[in-house]
């Protein structure tokens, strides 16, 4: 049984105009954030910078540097853009449209996909707000591989909910192809991307179960070509780490720099309360170092999607910038709640292709823990890590929304439009109230 | 992975610019300066990357170290240092202070001495609100065909205090001026 199928419903002018207008409010934000922030802050952008000048140069990052275990395919094609950018044109500007545009594609990916589950009215609300959520519009305002990440993991997420079930073999193979391909070039492109790659093997199966030959070929070119893509960059660093996958993820594995700074996180060893805890800083003072905030994972992690919890471009020493902030991760709160109905109204609904995408979601939450566990604080304040999941919580939110009844729906619609707005705006704003 | 860094390189040879002068090194070396900073590490030798001190991890994980009491980690590869003098050598630029200061900087080359594979210029830095200074630039090339790059800098004058030690700063990032900075927050 479906969950909430299109209902045919088109598209209510006014709904799309309005998330027409969230998303090109949040296109210009982005092409602002461009040139305005100061140039590489953010999430280690001096060390992705440095990446991409190896490669720039012609060569790959050493493999012990700060961030040289890395996988290199953002790098490559950042060097790419940096060849044929004008002299005019400030290298770090250009790469964070290139951020931006994969940001924007992820979206673009979600809508889609939505539409298979929701009225087009409401994937079309949901994706114009996902643009506004400040951790995505800062992810895709940064010299970074996240936003990549994110829209090679999503294309793939997506790929298994559309996987052509009753097709001929032919074409269930090329389909399992291209998502191996898609799978490998996430992985290259940021280590999050191997989850992906680990859960399309289960997903295909479980989906053509039904034709069990099938489904094993399918598993056997879902498991190969990644491997081929991917393999020669992991194997060594894997060896490295000791098969460990944390410390293939981390970068602890070959990188003293990185260890030191990991050893060194405050605040020390976390606890099974740190997990369950959920302060009010969260949302008085969703900043890095709020009060109480540091013993909190999920204070932490609400804080840096809803606001810019590293402080990175919105430095709260002006008043307006933190009340903002707060407002934002107050009203954040809405869409929370959105998703938690919708997770569990779609897991009632029993639905395998939904299933596929919570599992997903699942997984990245188990890895977020591990690496909040091991890397105390700095993990935690980075929600960007679950971007890849962008596809699974467009879709809670969405089933959350669908399931209101009347003109709740409509007040849903038009909050998740403003939060959205509301995100754009901080985001942008936020950054000229610091420096003028 | 192999193939995409053939790539890039294939393209570097097709894009690539002319070597230039080492007057036109500095020049650019100062117009990219906090503005486009990626623009800057071409213009720097390995050696130059491991000179200036700037680390490539924050701060305050470095003090914390100091006050646990851990032990100095062993010295990493020649390589490393350098790739994490380049981390370190941007991150030491991208402060607000240091980008307007930057801006605002006006220079001019004094003397320039240029032989087969080394060259020095020096030129005079006029800073704004704070006491004008030399800046010196040492720079090398691995052959006719190669492009000039900066292998050491050295600063004379701009007088004392912590102003002047931030213009020099912007004009020549480095941990030496940054601990005497972070020592005498007024001047940041």
């Amino acid at each position: 049984m479906g969950v909430s199928p299109p209902d045919g419903e088109r598209v209510p002018r006014a709904w799309a105009l309005a998330a027409a207008a969230v998303a090109v409010a949040a296109l210009a934000s982005r092409a602002f954030n461009a040139f305005a922030y100061t140039p590489l802050r953010g999430y280690d952008a001096a060390g992705h910078a440095v990446s991409i000048f190896a490669l720039f140069e012609g060569r790959l990052p050493t493999p012990g540097s700060w961030d040289g275990f890395q996988p290199p395919l953002y790098y490559a094609a950042a060097a790419a853009v940096w060849h044929l950018l004008p002299e005019a044109v400030p290298v770090h500007a250009a790469l964070r449209l290139l951020s931006a545009a994969a940001g924007f594609g992820a979206v673009a990916i979600v809508w889609r996909t939505l539409r298979d589950f929701v009225s087009e009215t409401d994937a079309a609300v949901v994706s114009a707000f996902l643009l506004g959520v400040p951790v995505l519009a800062l992810a895709s305002s940064m010299v970074g591989n996240e936003s990549t990440c994110a829209l090679l993991v999503t294309a793939v997420l997506a790929r298994l909910v559309r996987l052509p079930v009753k097709a001929g073999e032919g074409r269930v193979l090329r389909h399992a192809f291209g998502t191996g391909l898609l799978g490998g070039l996430a992985a290259l492109s940021k280590t999050t991307g191997l989850g992906a790659v680990a859960l399309a093997l289960p997903a295909s199966a479980l989906r053509l179960r039904a034709r069990p030959r099938l489904a094993l070929a399918s598993v056997l070119v879902l498991g190969l070509v990644p491997t081929l893509v991917a393999g020669p960059f992991f194997a060594p660093i894997l060896r490295a780490a000791g098969g460990s996958p944390v410390g293939l993820v981390t970068g602890a594995a070959s990188s003293r720099a990185v260890q030191q700074a990991m050893a060194l996180q405050p605040p020390g060893e976390r606890h099974l309360a740190d997990y369950l805890s959920f302060p009010s800083a969260a949302l008085r003072t969703p900043v890095f170092r709020g009060e109480g905030l540091e013993r909190s994972v999920p204070g932490l992690l609400h804080a840096s999607t809803w606001s810019d919890a590293h402080a990175h471009f919105l430095v709260p020493v002006t008043p307006g910038v933190l009340r903002a902030e707060s407002a934002l991760a107050i009203a954040g709160l809405l869409p929370l709640a959105l998703a938690a109905f919708g997770a569990g109204r779609l897991l009632s609904r029993r639905d395998v292709r939904a299933g596929v995408l919570l599992a997903f979601a699942a997984l990245l939450l188990l890895a977020f823990a591990r690496v909040t566990w091991l890397v105390p604080t700095y993990s935690a304040v980075k929600a960007s890590y679950l971007l890849p999941a962008l596809l699974p919580a467009g879709l809670c939110v969405a089933s959350g929304l669908a399931a209101l009844p009347g003109s709740w729906r409509s007040a849903g619609r038009g909050a998740l439009l403003g939060i959205g707005l509301a995100g754009t705006a901080l985001t942008t704003w936020g950054w000229h109230l610091w420096t003028q | 992975m192999r193939l995409a860094a053939v790539l890039v390189l294939a393209l570097a040879t097709a894009c690539g610019g002319a070597p230039r002068t080492p007057e036109q090194t500095v020049e650019r070396y100062f117009a990219m300066l906090a503005r486009d900073p990626m623009r800057t590490l071409d213009l720097l030798t390995p050696e130059f990357q491991r000179s200036h001190g700037l680390p490539p991890w924050r701060r305050e994980d470095r003090a914390e170290y100091r006050a646990r009491g851990a032990s100095p980690p062993p010295p990493p590869s020649p390589e490393v240092a350098a790739e994490d003098g380049l981390v370190g050598w941007l991150a030491g630029q991208i402060t607000p202070e240091v980008i307007e200061r930057a801006e605002r900087m006006r220079f001019r080359v004094e003397e320039s001495r240029v032989g087969e594979a080394s060259a020095t210029v020096t030129v005079a830095v006029e800073p704004h609100q704070a006491a004008a200074f030399r800046q010196r630039f040492d720079l090398v090339r691995g052959g006719p065909a190669e492009p000039w790059r900066i292998e050491r800098i050295a600063q004379e004058g701009g007088g004392g205090g912590a102003w002047n030690d931030l213009a020099r700063y912007v004009a020549y990032p480095n941990e030496v001026l940054a601990r005497r900075l972070r020592e005498n927050p007024r001047g940041r």
